[in-house]
């Protein structure tokens, strides 16, 4: 799961912040002070990491209601002299390794085998930090740095220059842990890990000038990377061969290849496991659409709808009648939001009034009657979603409940989707009621925390009391011995951001909780004693 | 600067207030004056008994039957429960309203408060503490709140300034002092951090903590060669000019900042922080142009001090206590 995100120069915040991420994250604050800048940033770094659109405007998550405007419009203040940095870190949740497989040499015994091991198996957090620098030679922003530190410890960075010249290898830790090197063993003069990376290093294999630091770097799969020219990255096979691979401190060409994609695998791994924590990044927007009366789900899933919330339904009426259960739960249920009515998910056959069982319907008998199973079966059939009224049983559309009900039954699909992992919902509370704002706490508890359910990281921007106060209500009753519905809510469970904005500069601060559900520090505004300054007034 | 207020539960008791028509607005008055909207609150509350007060004071705002006098009452609780400062025991335990007056008026002879609110019925229990005494009926008049704001004119004298401060941060267990004008040197604002720090250390309750941080500038030039050498010549200053208090306190504590352009001074509350107990959160910080100095003339311009709103707090600690100063902190 992605842990901490640190944002510098991009749009409103200037100074690097650094905004950790819990398993459920509250981002507070007055209206545009920068938080939606966050939410932003992470639109931006799929868009770098994706689809290598460094001069995004309209983003794949963002839909509609993200326009970034390009490089000159976010970058901070607009000075194109200034670098964005967006860094984010990411820890192993799940006892698998914190990177995939790359290529199949990993499988072998090899100490190469044995580093690769040890960095996917072995470390626990790693962090990328990706800069884009807008190239006045280019007139276009590019990457200028990509750099990746593993258990806070830089392994490698790679830089790129504003005129094209190709990426370089800025830097490599041949010091890391997970060389298996110490200070020690260079003295002895050890033939470990460390030493055979730095063969390479040393071979000249990797280098086009004589000048040490300008080094290109040969990547396999250099898609991975944000944006470098993908020619200068590539691994020069031929020029391997035609150089002699065995001439390297007599190492086998086996052996060199292995190496070469040993140090590939540290550049790209943890720059595709980003790119694939952020593909599964869902945003709803701050006002969701509610689907027309002749809604149908599109074929194929279109991750842009998320953003309007219609991604939202498409995805309750995608995953059926079981899973508008476990919605129902938390819209009907007593001690949830208790609004009376229940979502359905059913199969409509679609009859023209020219088809033979719609003239066998309208006579009541006849041949086609007999053999209506076989003509239904024929009909076109969509799925769509409708709503029934607890009391009297009515059947409804969408379009024909209160707005607060059509609003929030998008936040609790994202909330309890088991294929999201990681979403955000901008203004989830709005037009709820106080009691369904308060829910709401638990619905995104369930999506969270509870076990056996589907583990959603969520990041919430919000102006609600209510869903802030029922979130530490459940660390307080946890404290207590009394989790609400068996789900343990502990401190570390919540993060709650407070953003505002200090002369133009976006700034975040981590309002730390403790286990009786108290802020270890002052509320820096008036946001909890608004009731009581309007009572006394 | 900050006072502290005592008051009675019975205060928010809708049946002990049942003969007063204009209880509810009392109450509004003194929730307007104690928590202004636009400002800083100048009031802390007692937490008497041991902190029994607040469990007494809850059960009364509960048992309101009046809904709309027991909304208001919420808020206040809420508001109060934000600004209680613990007090200790000293008499029986408190049954009814008077004995809670005379538990007032016992620990202000302990540490002295601001003012003992009560219902006029009660009044007669503590009208011979002078203005001390408030009934609820008079919290209107402006008298009421003569001396008690959030800034004020200090004359440049150690004493008065530690005075001034005494009330507020004598219920802290960390104070830190902002300030670009600390190296420990004769004449600087050392003098004034050890008075306090001095006046502190002598609480006429067990206290567990006392932490004293200390952020100064760093000496200029960074990089250069000698910089190590003068940084250790303000530690060595500071360690000498403390090491008449440095037993009183747990830790005495100096950060170096690049550059500290105004003065600040912080009272707060410290948290286990892995293990270790540390600052958590300031809950009150003055900002003041000057600081007192040994030799300052008494009669020169008051510098204003003034008591800082809670949405200016806390940004104020996350820039002090959530980044990394160039050096420290390091415990002298």
């Amino acid at each position: 799961m992605i842990t901490a995100i640190e944002i510098e120069n991009f749009k409103g915040i200037g100074q690097r912040q650094r905004i950790e991420l819990r398993p459920i994250t509250l981002l507070f604050g007055p209206n545009s002070a920068g938080k939606s800048t966050i939410l932003h940033a992470m639109h931006y770094a799929r868009e770098v990491l994706d689809r290598h659109n460094l001069d995004a405007d309209r983003t794949i998550s963002g839909g509609e209601f993200v326009d970034l405007g390009g490089f000159r419009a976010f970058v901070h203040n607009h000075n194109l002299d200034l670098p964005i940095k967006l860094a984010f870190e990411m820890r192993r949740t799940d006892g698998g390794p914190l990177f995939g497989q790359v290529g199949q040499w990993q499988a072998y015994e090899t100490e190469e085998g044995a580093v690769a091991e040890r960095l996917a198996n072995n470390a626990n957090t790693c962090a990328v930090e990706i800069t884009v620098s807008w190239s006045h030679w280019l007139k276009r922003p590019f990457v200028a740095g990509y750099a990746v530190s593993v258990d806070e410890q830089p392994l490698v960075r790679i830089e790129a220059a504003p005129d094209k010249a190709g990426a370089k290898l800025a830097g490599l830790n041949l010091k890391h842990p997970i060389f298996g090197a110490s200070d020690e063993n260079e003295e002895d003069g050890r033939d470990d890990e460390a030493s055979h990376v730095e063969a390479i290093w040393r071979a000249g294999l990797l280098e086009n000038t004589k000048d040490e630091s300008s080094r290109v770097i040969p990547l396999d799969q250099p898609d991975a990377l944000p944006g470098f020219g993908d020619e200068e990255l590539r691994i020069p096979y031929d020029e391997l061969w035609r150089r002699g691979l065995d001439s390297v401190d007599g190492l086998g060409p086996m052996t060199l290849l292995a190496r070469i994609n040993l140090l590939s695998w540290m550049v790209v791994g943890p720059g595709r496991r980003l790119r694939q924590e952020l593909e599964r990044f869902r945003y709803l927007g701050p006002l969701r659409r509610t689907p027309p009366r002749d809604y149908q789900p599109p074929r194929f899933p279109d991750p842009s709808r998320w953003a309007c919330g219609l991604g939202a339904w498409d995805r309750l009426v995608e995953q059926g009648p079981e899973f508008a259960e476990e919605v129902n739960k938390w819209l009907v249920g007593r001690e949830e939001m208790d609004c009376g009515y229940r979502v359905n998910v059913i199969s409509v056959a679609e009859l023209p009034s020219d088809n033979p069982l719609s003239a066998a319907l309208r006579t009541g008998g006849g041949a086609d009657l007999e053999n209506s199973a076989e003509l239904m079966s024929r009909l076109p059939t969509r799925a769509c979603a409708t709503l029934t009224k607890e009391a009297g049983g009515i059947e409804l559309l969408p379009h024909d409940i209160g707005v607060g009900l059509s609003q929030v039954i998008p936040v609790i699909v994202t909330a309890l989707d088991r294929d999201v992992s990681f979403a955000s919902v901008e203004q989830p509370e709005l037009h709820l009621h106080p009691k369904g704002q308060a829910a709401l706490g638990d619905v995104f508890i369930a999506g969270a925390l509870a076990p056996g359910g589907p583990r959603n990281q969520m990041i919430i921007e919000t102006h609600s009391e209510h869903l802030i106060l029922r979130l530490v209500r459940r660390i307080r009753e946890t404290t207590r011995g009394q989790p609400f519905h068996g789900t343990p809510v502990a401190p570390g469970d919540l993060g709650v951001c407070y953003v505002y904005s200090d002369v133009g500069e976006t700034t975040v601060i981590v309002m730390e909780i403790n286990a009786q559900g108290e802020f270890l520090r002052p509320w820096p505004d008036t946001f909890f004693s608004q009731d009581f300054f309007e009572r006394t007034a | 600067m900050l006072c502290e207020f005592a008051l009675t539960p019975q205060l928010f008791d809708d049946q002990r207030n049942s003969g007063d028509p204009n209880w509810k607005e009392h109450l509004r008055e003194l929730g307007r004056s104690m928590f202004p909207r636009n400002a800083a609150s100048p009031v802390v509350v007692s937490d008497l008994y041991d902190s029994s007060w607040q469990h007494v004071f809850k059960e009364t705002v509960e048992a309101i039957k009046d809904e709309a006098a027991k909304d208001l009452a919420r808020g206040f609780l809420s508001m109060i429960l934000d600004a209680t400062v613990m007090r200790p025991a000293i008499g029986n335990w408190p049954a009814d309203e008077d004995d809670w007056a005379q538990e007032a008026i016992a620990t202000n002879g302990v540490e002295p408060l601001k003012r003992i609110v009560v219902t006029d019925q009660t009044y007669r229990v503590v009208q011979h503490q002078g203005a001390v005494a408030v009934k609820l009926s008079q919290v209107g008049r402006p008298a009421c709140w003569q001396d008690i704001l959030a800034g004020r004119s200090l004359p440049l004298d150690i004493a008065v300034q530690v005075a001034a401060l005494r009330s507020m941060l004598i219920h802290a267990d960390f104070i830190a002092l902002i300030s670009p004008h600390v190296r420990g040197e004769r004449g600087d604002e050392t003098d004034f951090m050890v008075a306090l720090t001095r006046s502190l250390a002598k609480c006429n309750w067990p206290r567990p903590n006392l932490i004293v941080d200390l952020h100064v500038e760093a000496p200029d030039r960074t990089a250069a060669s000698d910089f190590e050498s003068r940084w250790k010549n303000v530690l060595a200053n500071v360690r000498t000019t403390f090491a008449p208090v440095r037993p009183m306190v747990n830790r005495i504590r100096v950060f170096a900042w690049p550059k500290v352009l105004s003065r600040y001074i912080f009272g707060g509350r410290v948290a286990d922080v892995n293990g270790a107990i540390l600052p958590a959160a300031t809950r009150w910080a003055i900002s003041t142009p000057h600081i007192a100095r040994t030799g300052d003339r008494p009669d020169a311009d008051a510098p204003f001090w003034h008591l800082l709103p809670s949405n200016e707090i806390t940004p104020l600690h996350s820039k002090y206590y959530d980044r990394t100063p160039i050096r420290g902190p390091i415990d002298i």
